[in-house]
């Protein structure tokens, strides 16, 4: 039986679209699952009223966002500087697209283990600080791994997510935009404006695309605030899958709830690269 | 002044390459190693011979890693494959939003989807199943075949197959001799990526696979959460890293090998191979 190429073109894709139906599917029922009683009957909006009373869920959520917003600020402004100093070399382009990419194969998780080995108050580091005399032992060197602020959390993150920004700009970084520096460059423009009015502006949309990606990525994981953040607070997502884990029959919808919660945070940050995505385009394009 | 900024370049880049492997590297061959010494006070394989030991079920779980890995790999490139064949080739209706639903998994939480999947596998009896696992893994790894075989499909001639089916080739030679080859490239990325994701997945694996399907990344995290046995959580450290970096080093030199072979010595525009004009 014939059949118009752009309806064959449609069941191509037919695969891969069930199953992202599927992936969709299975977050609808956690979202349901979220709304049930404690008993996982009924409609009830409790689950998401005890997050509310909950003081801790307020501390999780804040942290969470530190976590997040500092990795993917941290990442994007690292990725620049290297970027913008390695863009006159091609052998410096090189040597940062490989050293990138090595770091891309390391698991998330064993960056996160491998921090800790370095990170912690018997670690290398601290090792390091009292040959060179300038800490006592490991309680005088200062609590980077389960401490107060998610300092190794934040580190490992960053060595993972800098070079995955990087690799994103870098792929924008073509020809074109190097040609339109160095126009620029004739013209007398300085360093800082070529920066600000021809560089940035063409790597922008590239810059925003990354962001979101780590920002989606960091909230969301659980591997590094699990094996380096500290106990109270502790993130969204270790929050959640120890509740998740614990045999109380109530704490199963407040799970499903913290769920939906790191699903809507992350949602309302792709609406907004979304928007910021689309002014980029306007003011480059024109309305 | 030049050169010295390269090479201080060139030692910064590796030093943050080195900075969390190091210890790694140490601690998996140490045998003593106690604070304050910068020096493990002596050598040993102990680890080593500790996670070949049966009871530490991590041979059990690298085949585990492997079966998924490759499962994901193959899985999700053909997926991969087949809708970027029909977005680029075909342009269907919608497009642009069916290329949007493919990609949107790369945001989707995995504690959100691990439960979600997990309420419709008790169902259907698939929890705490390989396949379960397997299933899941697909997930996360089918944006970025989607991704990387559009690009792949984006050079590539339809009337090349046209070609060959009028000189009366079967549908499998041309998928042997032509589409495959031409498409190799981006197949072998395309599943380096989707290898790595399933191989470095961990929370979705404990949810789903219930701690019964046990991989490496489990044994890790269990080790390095759990153990105070630093030795033996560097020793599944450079287990659970070395395959990727090494997957994803052979496979960047075989794709350097075939942009070898098939460029034009005379530098044109297209990337395609000589001969063959692209499509405006």
């Amino acid at each position: 039986m014939p059949m118009s190429p752009r309806w064959r073109g449609l069941l191509l894709t037919a695969p891969a679209l069930a199953l992202v139906a599927f992936a969709g599917g299975a977050l609808l029922l956690a979202g349901r699952g979220s709304l049930a009683d404690g008993l996982g009957r009924g409609w009830s909006l409790s689950a998401y009223a005890g997050l509310l009373r909950d003081p801790a869920f307020a501390d999780s959520l804040l942290l969470s966002l530190k976590i997040a917003t500092l990795s993917t600020v941290a990442s994007a402004v690292l990725a620049l500087a290297v970027v913008g100093a390695v863009s006159g070399s091609r052998r410096g382009r090189a040597a940062l697209e490989t050293a990138a990419r090595a770091t891309l194969a390391v698991p998330h998780l064993l960056a996160a283990a491998a921090f800790a080995l370095l990170l912690s108050g018997s670690g290398l580091i601290s090792r390091l600080t009292h040959a060179a005399g300038w800490t006592d032992g490991p309680a005088d060197f200062p609590a980077l791994v389960a401490g107060s602020a998610p300092s190794a959390v934040l580190l490992a993150y960053v060595w993972k997510e800098a070079p995955f920004v990087a690799i994103m700009l870098l792929a924008a970084y073509t020809p074109a935009v190097r040609d339109l520096e160095n126009a620029v460059r004739t013209l007398g423009a300085g360093r800082l404006r070529r920066l600000r009015h021809v560089t940035l502006p063409l790597l922008a949309p590239a810059l925003t695309e990354a962001c979101l990606l780590v920002f989606a990525f960091t909230f969301a994981a659980y591997e590094a605030p699990a094996l380096l953040g500290a106990t109270v607070p502790r993130a969204l997502s270790v929050d959640a899958v120890e509740l998740y884990r614990s045999v109380e029959l109530d704490d199963r919808p407040a799970a499903l709830a913290l769920a939906v919660v790191i699903g809507l945070v992350i949602a309302l940050v792709a609406l907004a690269a979304a928007a910021i995505s689309r002014r980029l385009l306007l003011a480059r394009t024109g309305p | 002044m030049r050169r010295a900024l390269h090479s201080a370049g060139f030692a910064m880049l590796t030093l943050w390459i080195a900075a969390p492997l190091l210890p790694l590297l140490i601690w998996a061959f140490a045998g003593r190693w106690v604070y304050p010494a910068l020096v493990p006070q002596d050598f040993s394989l102990h680890a080593w011979g500790q996670s070949a030991a049966p009871q530490q079920r991590v041979i059990a779980a690298t085949g585990t890693s492997l079966g998924l890995a490759l499962t994901t790999a193959m899985t999700a490139t053909a997926l991969g494959a087949l809708a970027a064949r029909g977005l680029v080739l075909y342009r269907p209706p919608a497009a642009g939003l069916v290329r949007l639903l493919l990609l949107a998994p790369v945001l989707v939480p995995p504690f959100a989807l691990a439960v979600g999947v997990q309420e419709v596998f008790v169902r259907a009896g698939l929890s705490d199943q390989p396949a379960g696992v397997a299933l899941v893994h697909l997930v996360p790894a089918l944006p970025y075949t989607v991704l990387v075989m559009i690009g792949g499909y984006a050079t590539y001639d339809l009337r090349m197959e046209q070609t060959a089916r009028t000189l009366g080739a079967s549908r499998t030679a041309v998928l042997r001799h032509v589409t495959l080859p031409a498409l190799a490239p981006a197949l072998l990325a395309s599943a380096t990526l989707a290898f790595l994701v399933s191989w470095s997945e961990y929370l979705m694996t404990v949810l789903v696979g219930g701690g019964v399907v046990t991989t490496l990344p489990l044994l890790l995290f269990a080790t390095a959460a759990g153990s105070g046995n630093q030795a033996l959580t560097a020793v599944l450290g450079i287990l659970t890293v070395a395959p990727p970096v090494l997957l994803f080093g052979v496979s960047a030199a075989l794709l350097r090998r075939h942009r070898a072979v098939w460029t034009d010595p005379d530098p044109s525009p297209s990337s395609a191979a000589p001969g063959i004009e692209r499509r405006p």
